[in-house]
């Protein structure tokens, strides 16, 4: 700002006074929007106090709701990127079925190497669905000790998906020869250090000799998540994406642009999560995860029965 | 010490990258921005040029108030085979622009112009109408009165805006983070890779390269500092 630019503010007072009202008044409304939630349930999640009628309140906490931030039986599940099409689901079924539909369950969805460490350092998340077993168990043995256990809510499938190539008549050894041929075909997978289905596809590709070379070729793309590297596949921006195959189901991809890995290939991808901060509705949501109406959303969506 | 030179030689390729991503990109925009920003300055004589001049300078300045996620997210499908420059590269069989450093180079430009354009701009307005007049008058030559009369008088300018699209291309994330794919020793810049570093808990290799980008960091803005002063009068 030059000083013409100042000496002309002070000259007019109304004009200083107006951009200050309307800076405050920006600064309200983007303070009301914030407690918009990043999920993508379907119920409405700004409700008023006075919308909420006694008997959609079914906690006991409801006489102690000043001791948190938010309203009293509000949860926040953190979840793994790859249950991004499927949970949402389950939260409406479970709304429906328990009919509370102004309860508020909000879910952030990132890798659950991201997730694990911001739950350490503190973020408010009451339910955490990993997609390996590692990073709950981390949390059982450190900051939840003693006081939650992992379970595990399902298990995951690993793909191959193209939307460049066809892959129609695909076996192990066709795979075997895509990742170790000399071509410039591109292959993306999610960070192997906090994506679990990355560290699958890693060991899978570590498995076939394949792993250094594509490095070193320069034709391996890391993603941030499993939900880049699906966008970076179904986009056309790599050859091949190693993705999950809940993520393939979600867009109806026709049968000749994926490819289920056998289960034999890689190690198996099971799906653990913790409770983080006990509550009435954390323990009930748990419980229809693991129920059989849960557990027929995650068949629906490409996961695997539990044993 | 055998663990700390591994950490080392791991930490420094994508220190080396950021610095010649931001260097290369610096030197694009000496060479491709500074006519541009003499342009924008320069007194034009019709309505429209003037209209023209004032549209562009809103479109170079739009990446100073956009997230840089903004920009991230459209050069990703301008890139994308499916539609875009992507497509035109994909059918006559160029290698695409998503993932390679290349990209990355463009992908800069655009996101480093307004701080290279501004400074330049500044300076190229500040230079008096009757000394421009004077110059046109006695060197007919356009190339040679821009190049020995008007360059060395907007030297100053020049400097700062390198200095400061410089530092502002080390400091690249947002527009990394969506077209650059994470490749070692091709698209993993030190802001990439201290994110990676933290993310995965190893908060040692992150405070170990943050610190060298502060102290380029101070070293740069105290260099900024010291020649925007001389060009003050």
């Amino acid at each position: 700002m030059t000083p013409a630019n100042c000496e002309s503010l002070a000259a007019k007072p109304s004009k200083l006074l107006m951009l200050s009202l309307s800076a405050v008044a920006i600064i309200a409304m983007s303070g009301c929007n914030n407690s918009e939630a990043p999920s993508d349930s379907a119920a409405p999640k700004t409700k008023q106090e006075s919308t909420q009628t006694p008997s959609q309140e079914p906690t006991q906490d409801s006489a102690t709701q000043d001791t948190q931030a938010t309203k009293g039986n509000e949860i926040r599940i953190a979840a793994a990127a790859n249950l991004s099409d499927v949970l949402p689901k389950i939260i409406d079924s479970y709304k429906a079925d328990n009919q509370i539909p102004n309860q508020n369950i909000d879910v952030t969805f990132a890798s659950s190497g991201k997730l694990v460490a911001q739950i350490e350092a503190g973020a408010p998340y009451d339910i955490f669905l990993s997609a390996d077993q590692d990073f709950p168990a981390k949390l059982a043995g450190g900051m939840l000790k003693d006081k939650s256990q992992p379970f595990t809510y399902t298990q995951g499938q690993l793909t191959l998906y193209s939307t460049k190539h066809a892959l129609t008549d695909f076996t192990p050894e066709s795979l075997k020869n895509l990742v170790t041929e000399d071509s410039s075909n591109k292959f993306t997978i999610a960070n192997p250090e906090l994506a679990p289905y990355g560290a699958s596809a890693k060991m899978y590709l570590t498995d076939q000799q394949a792993y250094d070379n594509l490095i070193a070729k320069k034709q391996l793309i890391q993603a941030e998540n499993i939900g880049q590297a699906f966008q970076y596949a179904h986009t056309g921006s790599v050859d091949y994406g190693f993705v999950a195959l809940s993520q393939v189901k979600a867009v109806d991809a026709p049968t000749d642009k994926y490819y289920v890995l056998d289960q034999s290939a890689y190690p198996a991808i099971l799906q653990d999560g913790i409770v983080v901060k006990n509550s009435k509705v954390a323990t009930d949501f748990t419980n229809y995860l693991l129920s059989k109406k849960g557990q027929d959303h995650f068949a629906q969506s490409g996961y695997l029965p539990l044993k | 010490m055998m663990i700390g030179q591994f950490i080392a030689a791991e930490m420094l390729a994508p220190i080396w990258m950021s610095i010649k991503l931001a260097a290369i990109t610096t030197i694009c925009l000496l060479i491709f921005a500074t006519p541009l920003a003499y342009w924008l300055a320069k007194p034009s004589s019709t309505m429209i040029v003037k209209r023209i001049k004032v549209l562009l300078m809103g479109v170079i300045a739009m990446p100073l108030v956009l997230p840089p996620t903004v920009i991230g997210f459209y050069l990703l499908l301008l890139f994308s085979p499916n539609y875009g420059i992507g497509n035109w590269l994909d059918s006559h069989h160029l290698s695409a622009l998503i993932f390679t450093f290349e990209g990355l180079v463009i992908g800069s430009i655009v996101y480093s112009l307004p701080f290279y354009i501004q400074p330049v701009y500044a300076q190229c307005a500040r230079l008096p109408k009757s000394m421009l007049e004077a110059a046109h008058l006695l060197e007919p030559s356009r190339w040679r009165c821009f190049w020995q009369v008007i360059l060395p008088q907007v030297k100053i300018g020049i400097v700062l805006g390198s200095l400061i699209s410089f530092a502002h291309t080390i400091g690249e994330f947002g527009v990394v983070l969506m077209i650059g794919g994470s490749i070692p020793h091709e698209t993993k810049v030190v802001s990439i890779a201290i994110y990676e570093q933290v993310e995965a808990l190893n908060y040692d290799a992150a405070h170990t390269m943050s610190l060298v980008l502060i102290i380029m960091g101070m070293a740069l803005v105290a260099l900024i500092a010291s020649v925007g002063k001389k060009g003050v009068r």
